[in-house]
């Protein structure tokens, strides 16, 4: 595969690696490489005494595969300027014979202010080739632009942004649902997604402002990851209720008025589709 | 031809239609809601030679309010019914039921193992452990729970499958908004409360379970954990198909016949679970 630059990245791309079987052999490196002889990953007896099937391939390894699957897939390896962090979850464990890849979603793609590179954030899951998620996490990275000092990528798949509720607010002010369903409200609606949050201060229907703070704070905020929010942007219908009732969004602060302004919240999340759509 | 009648039970007025001559079948509704949902399997399942019972449980639809007010325990629905059931000479029954209606289903099977024949649960399991009951019972108060109505026709806008047409989806949803919500959040606390897993042994008739593959409401893993618990038992997820199947399903009738009908077929050993999976 070619190499791909900040503006081949667009939230909610999604790619598969190939398969990488775990042996005993790659256990036994990774403990004398990382110095890691603990006895759930070196001593059989143990591992089954905790009720394991074999010795643990540390969890690390199981991030380092997903560094080395990525190498096979061949679409940063001249473009990838540095690695950025690391947010992971080990979910359950990985022993020798488990054959693994994995399955990444591009979250966020933003160009830096040097103009010539972007920062790109994934959510990654390492899965076994039964189904089962071994581990999940994001991870950032920065990559070369290809065009430098380009335009903005994708604004309206940059969630939670102020570039973003401005681009939002145009359609949230020409939804009937949306005008109707705050035809008494006056406050500010705050969307996170991930680390990014927003307001949009909202009086009788009207949107007045956008930004990141307003002078009384969000009266509620409607939150999820940044997976979450990809995923419902490109999701064949708006089942933003059946995601927040199964735990990928929740609300915080007045969630009395959150809950008043049921339909408001739906109507807004039409807008964030149609918006994202844009930039499909 | 369809009748309908009001059944007195410890003087009061359950509401029930019947259509249809031979084996019964009792079909029990969803919560907060009313037979009206099975208003086409009453019209068309006479067709395979049954004889259709939908009652509107206690405090819904056309039935009086039960004794003692909104009722908290899906005990008391299973009870009514067993008398409703015996007072319309249907001693031997199959049942079929959605949700509270489904888990109702479990447990008839499980406390009349003499009187229910076959019995298809639909969007049920032995116990929903997702629910909280504190936060269920405080928006009883109607000042804690406010846009009742648009949370009511968005979630089950939610809670429809992918597979049925928008405007058929906004219908249903149109149709449950016709609930009072003191009578569906009781309902759910029913529901929520309701542990059968340690009575699951006591079901002896042919038993079949339906997931719908784009429900909110239930856990596929808890429900196969239900459906391996009772021998025989057989396990369908259904692509598409939401918390409602009787409502979301085009020919659900005929769906549900075929399932019956592999119900009744005698079989000489317990069969595995089968799947149809999305």
């Amino acid at each position: 595969m070619t190499a791909l630059y900040l503006e081949d990245f667009r939230p909610g791309t999604r790619f598969t690696s190939g398969v990488r079987e775990i042996t005993a052999g790659d256990i036994d490196a990774f403990t004398r490489l990382s110095g890691d002889a603990a006895a759930v990953h070196t001593d059989p007896a143990y591992a089954a005494a905790q009720g394991f099937a074999g010795p643990l391939a540390h969890g690390p390894y199981g991030v380092a595969i997903v560094f080395g699957l990525l190498h096979e897939l061949g679409i940063v390896d001249t473009t990838a300027i540095a690695l950025l962090d690391l947010n992971w979850r080990f979910r359950n464990p990985l022993v020798a014979g488990d054959a693994v890849r994995f399955e990444m979603t591009v979250t966020r793609c933003r160009r830096a202010s040097r103009g010539d590179a972007g920062v790109v954030n994934r959510h990654v899951r390492l899965v076994t080739t039964d189904g089962t998620v071994a581990s999940e996490g994001s991870t950032a990275f920065l990559v070369k632009a290809r065009d430098p000092g380009g335009p903005p990528t994708f604004p309206g798949r940059d969630f939670a942004t102020p570039a973003w509720a401005a681009l939002l607010a145009h359609r949230l002010a020409a939804n009937e649902e949306f005008r109707t369903g705050t035809a008494t409200f006056d406050g500010s609606i705050g969307f996170a997604a991930g680390p990014e949050s927003v307001q949009v201060r909202v009086y009788r229907g009207r949107v007045l402002e956008t930004g990141r703070w307003t002078p009384g704070g969000p009266t509620f905020t409607v939150s999820g990851d940044e997976l979450a929010w990809v995923e419902l942007a490109d999701a064949p219908r708006n089942d933003f209720i059946a995601r927040s009732m199964r735990g990928a969004f929740g609300a915080y602060g007045n969630t009395y008025e959150h809950l008043r302004l049921h339909k408001a919240i739906v109507a807004a999340w039409d807008c964030i589709r149609d918006l994202a759509g844009e930039d499909a | 031809m369809t009748e309908s009648a009001y059944v007195e039970i410890d003087g009061r007025l359950g509401f029930v239609e019947t259509a249809g001559e031979g084996h019964p079948v009792l079909c029990v509704h969803t919560a907060g809601q009313s037979g009206v949902q099975w208003r086409r399997t009453l019209r068309e399942l006479p067709r395979y030679g049954y004889r259709v019972i939908v009652p509107d449980l206690p405090g819904h639809g056309r039935s009086d309010e039960a004794a003692g007010g909104p009722v908290t325990d899906l005990g008391a629905y299973r009870d009514w019914l067993l008398r409703l059931a015996a007072e319309l000479g249907a001693d031997r029954f199959h049942v079929v039921g959605c949700s509270i209606g489904g888990k109702i289903t479990l447990d008839l099977a499980a406390s009349a193992p003499d009187r229910v024949t076959a019995a298809v649960a639909m969007a049920a399991d032995a116990r929903n452990a997702r629910w909280s009951v504190r936060s269920l019972e405080r928006s009883l108060d109607d000042v804690s729970s406010p846009s009742r109505a648009d949370r009511t026709y968005y979630g089950t806008l939610a809670a429809v499958g992918a597979a049925v047409p928008p405007e058929r989806a906004a219908e249903i949803a149109r149709m449950h908004r016709r609930e009072d919500p003191v009578i569906s959040t009781s309902d759910l606390i029913a529901w929520t409360r309701h542990d059968l897993r340690d009575r699951l042994d006591a079901i002896a008739c042919p038993l079949r379970m339906v997931a719908g593959a784009d429900d909110f409401w239930i856990d596929v893993p808890d429900v196969e954990w239900t459906a391996r618990r009772v021998p025989g038992c057989r396990l369908d997820v259904l692509p598409g198909v939401g918390h409602y199947p009787m409502e979301e399903i085009d020919d659900f009738t005929a769906v549900l016949a075929g399932w019956l009908a592999d119900l009744e077929t005698p079989r000489t050993s317990p069969c595995p679970p089968t799947w149809i999976e999305p």
